[in-house]
């Protein structure tokens, strides 16, 4: 009668302790889940718990640079894959997550947010169980054992942040061009936005609006917001596609960054804002 | 109110305490029954309390209508009345089902203006009352138990009383209906094995063995299995055109899942059902006997969702006439009996596809078999034994994908995605399918070797080991849930 409830309690300690040893031995994080939705989580528990230097806000776009390479000490990914930086700009301006001194905010996905896009995450931030993770690492998305086991899959793949993109272009302010047309419902985002950028600069954070490769197309609704917002809000621009050769990088799918690429990506951008 | 939510939580563990408080004999049934009442009532109501009225009305109308046949049954010249009022009893029953469930669908395909179309957007407007294929279900079974007389003599007295009694058999009589375990997805209980069970319970006799068994495996089944595999499986409905151009290892990888998160949902529910029955002392019946070690889908129906087949076998594949009437009436009783529990799913030309298809295998099987003798007779060789569990497993899976698909062209399209050259093998449905399906797998494993080696089964049912596998499945529960979603059958 007694052996089941000392056996059941040393069994889950043991898991609880196997389970705490590999999150040790992984740096206090996994790198990506099966789940999209869970890696979206796990980022935004693991880098709320960081002061970080430097903020990168996106969707999974954003996300590959950091599941492709190694974690680097102040840099925080908080892509959320089926979402796009919104959620996160949000759960910032609301204070469930930390802002930081840089905020990079992904261009390229803004446009999702018309979609609902990522409407789960963004539920789940600031619920209980995702506090309750984020104090209680055991708990977090982060140490789901099938996480461990998907990221020890890939990190077989990951390279180093390194290289540059042979492009000469910086962060600036976007001036006198005309501002593209949007429709209500885009425009209604990009003032709320543009509300959230502005608070966040003056809390101290600087922020940069960055296109990714494959860049956006001009005329279209995902390619105008962003440009209309950097106007409006008076944030620093970069895109990165500007005279950017076709060839100097690859993608897995022809929207998210091969390995290499993304090494190179992220490098570029970090030494391209280093003493900002 | 999902089993795995924290209102839920809270309901058990008050209801748990007060249920067995320790009242003087003759106020500790009465009280019980009150109190699961309530539980019930809140559990049904949380999201809607307005369905706390057409469920009211459905205990209040069998009510009634079981008092009337036992009171016609005990005039000796009453039979007739008696069955009058229990086919009025059943089309009343079924009449209120098919205004929820079929009302819209039939009316849509009336000739143009029969009916104001306003009249019938109002009535597709109208939400399908939750769990109300389920609760039918089991009125149809109280008034026809009690109309052949299959409860017990003292249950019937109980249930027959007039005036001041008529509060205690409706409050038995609901009981029945709207035990939250099993009010919205089942298992299907026959009054018959439920209403005699009603009586004064104690905390000594609960069987915690059974109830940390059922309620673990079934919380593991749906919070780590079905749930995580969910958001994988969601793939499959992206829309025909991005199907088409999956890769044929994908969508099996995928269809596979779908068919694992359906069992691991369904089984997972009947499960925890179970266990909170055994809690508050009433045994529900068995609702999957592992499924996947099917040979053939008439083994597949003997395993599968087991309450409705035995509903379904008891009144209506019998009272057609079963096989008793020659093969050629055989087949067409499989056929309906299948293709009218299609139809139960849903008004839906695929539930229909599905109950036809699974019908004409039943038939096509049948008839078969006969031609050879009977399945079970025949000690099957491995190789056969293999080929049937192959084909079964693959013909199931597939149907499923009418209940996942909205509509024919992602059918079409799944198959075209099949037939396509893409040869990638895509490594997050495959990872997925082996962490979430692996545990469904090695359940059936478990099933096979319990039935075909039971020496070897009986030597690894150790304490030990099964506080090792408990301690393990609640670790991934607590660390690797999917994320919370709805119970697949709470749709029906």
């Amino acid at each position: 009668m007694r052996l089941y409830p000392i056996a059941f309690l040393a069994v889950l300690a043991a898991c609880f302790g196997a389970q705490t040893l590999a999150l040790r031995m992984a740096g206090g994080r996994t790198v990506k889940s099966e789940s999209n939705y869970f890696s979206s989580i796990a980022r935004l528990q693991t880098g709320n718990r960081e002061d970080a230097r430097i903020l990168m806000l996106g969707s999974s776009m954003t996300a590959r640079l950091a599941d492709r390479t190694k974690p680097i000490p102040g840099i925080v990914n908080l892509g959320c894959d089926g979402g796009s930086a919104v959620i996160t700009l949000r759960a910032i301006d609301r204070g469930d997550l930390k802002a930081a001194p840089l905020v990079i905010v992904e261009a390229n996905m803004l446009a999702f947010e018309l979609e609902h896009r990522g409407k789960e995450i963004a539920e789940s931030i600031g619920s209980d169980w995702f506090k309750l993770g984020t104090r209680i690492p055991n708990l977090s998305a982060t140490a789901r054992p099938t996480a461990f086991a998907y990221s020890k899959l890939l990190a077989r793949n990951n390279t180093t942040a390194s290289g540059s993109l042979p492009i000469d272009t910086k962060p600036h302010r976007l001036e006198s061009a005309p501002v593209p047309e949007l429709d209500p419902a885009a425009s209604a985002l990009v003032d709320e936005l543009a509300g959230i950028l502005k608070r966040l600069e003056e809390r101290g954070s600087k922020v940069i609006l960055l296109v990714l490769p494959p860049g956006i197309e001009p005329g279209t609704v995902q390619g105008d917001l962003p440009a209309v917002l950097a106007k409006r809000s008076g944030v620093l621009w970069w895109d990165l596609t500007e005279g950017l050769p076709k060839d100097a990088v690859g993608f897995t799918d022809g929207l998210h960054l091969d390995t290499e690429s993304a090494g190179k990506v992220l490098s570029h951008v970090l030494y391209g804002v280093e003493g900002m | 109110m999902l089993f795995n939510s924290l209102p839920f939580l809270v309901l058990l563990a008050v209801t748990l305490p007060l249920y067995y408080l320790p009242l003087p004999a003759r106020w500790s049934r009465v009280w019980q029954v009150l109190l699961l009442l309530g539980a019930s009532a809140v559990f049904y109501a949380w999201e809607e309390p307005r369905l706390l009225i057409l469920l009211g009305f459905s205990c209040v109308m069998n009510a009634v209508l079981v008092e009337r046949i036992i009171h016609h049954q005990r005039d000796p010249q009453g039979a007739p009345a008696a069955k009058r009022w229990m086919i009025g009893g059943v089309i009343a029953n079924l009449a209120l089902l098919a205004f929820f469930k079929y009302a819209g669908i039939l009316l849509g395909l009336l000739p143009h203006g029969v009916v104001p179309p306003e009249a019938v957007k109002w009535v597709k407007s109208i939400p399908l009352p939750i769990g109300i294929s389920f609760y039918t279900f089991h009125a149809l079974s109280l008034l026809i138990d009690v109309h052949r007389r299959h409860v017990s003599e003292e249950t019937r007295e109980r249930l027959g009383l007039q005036g001041a009694g008529r509060v205690s058999s409706m409050k038995d009589l609901s009981l029945y209906i709207i035990f939250f375990p099993q009010l919205v997805a089942g298992p299907i209980v026959k009054a018959k094995n439920f209403i005699d069970q009603i009586r004064e319970k104690l905390w000594r006799d609960i069987n915690w063995v059974q109830v940390r068994r059922y309620l673990i495996t079934g919380y593991f089944l749906k919070i780590y299995v079905a749930d995580n595999l969910a958001e994988q499986t969601a793939m499959l409905t992206i829309g025909p055109k991005a199907l088409a151009e999956t890769a044929p290892v994908q969508l099996m990888a995928l269809l596979y899942g779908y068919g694992f998160q359906i069992f691991a949902d369904f089984a997972g529910y009947s499960l925890i059902a179970i266990g909170l029955g055994i809690m508050f002392g009433y045994r529900l019946p068995e609702n999957f006997d592992f499924p996947y070690l099917s040979r053939s889908i008439t083994e597949f129906w003997r395993r599968w969702h087991l309450s409705l087949s035995a509903w379904l076998r008891d009144y209506l594949y019998i009272p057609l006439g079963g096989n008793r009437k020659g093969s050629g009436r055989t087949y067409l009783n499989l056929f309906l009996v299948m293709f009218l529990g299609g139809l139960w799913h849903g008004a839906e030309w695929k539930f229909a596809l599905w109950g036809t298809l699974h019908g004409v295998f039943l038939a096509v099987e049948r008839f078969l078999t006969r031609r050879r003798g009977k399945l079970e007779d025949q000690p099957a060789s491995p190789l056969h034994a293999i080929a049937g569990w192959v084909y079964t497993f693959h013909a199931v899976t597939l149907l499923w994908l009418t209940f996942l698909m909205p509509d024919m062209a992602s059918i079409g399209a799944f198959f075209k995605g099949l037939a396509s050259a893409k040869l990638s093998i895509p490594g997050q449905p495959l990872f997925a399918l082996a962490m979430y399906g692996g545990p469904v797998i090695a359940y059936h494993a478990w099933g096979w070797i319990k039935e075909h080696r039971p020496l070897s089964a009986a030597r690894w049912q150790h304490p030990l080991v099964e506080a090792s596998l408990h301690a393990m499945m609640v670790f991934l529960v607590l660390t690797n849930p999917g994320a919370p979603r709805g119970f697949i059958y709470f749709q029906f």
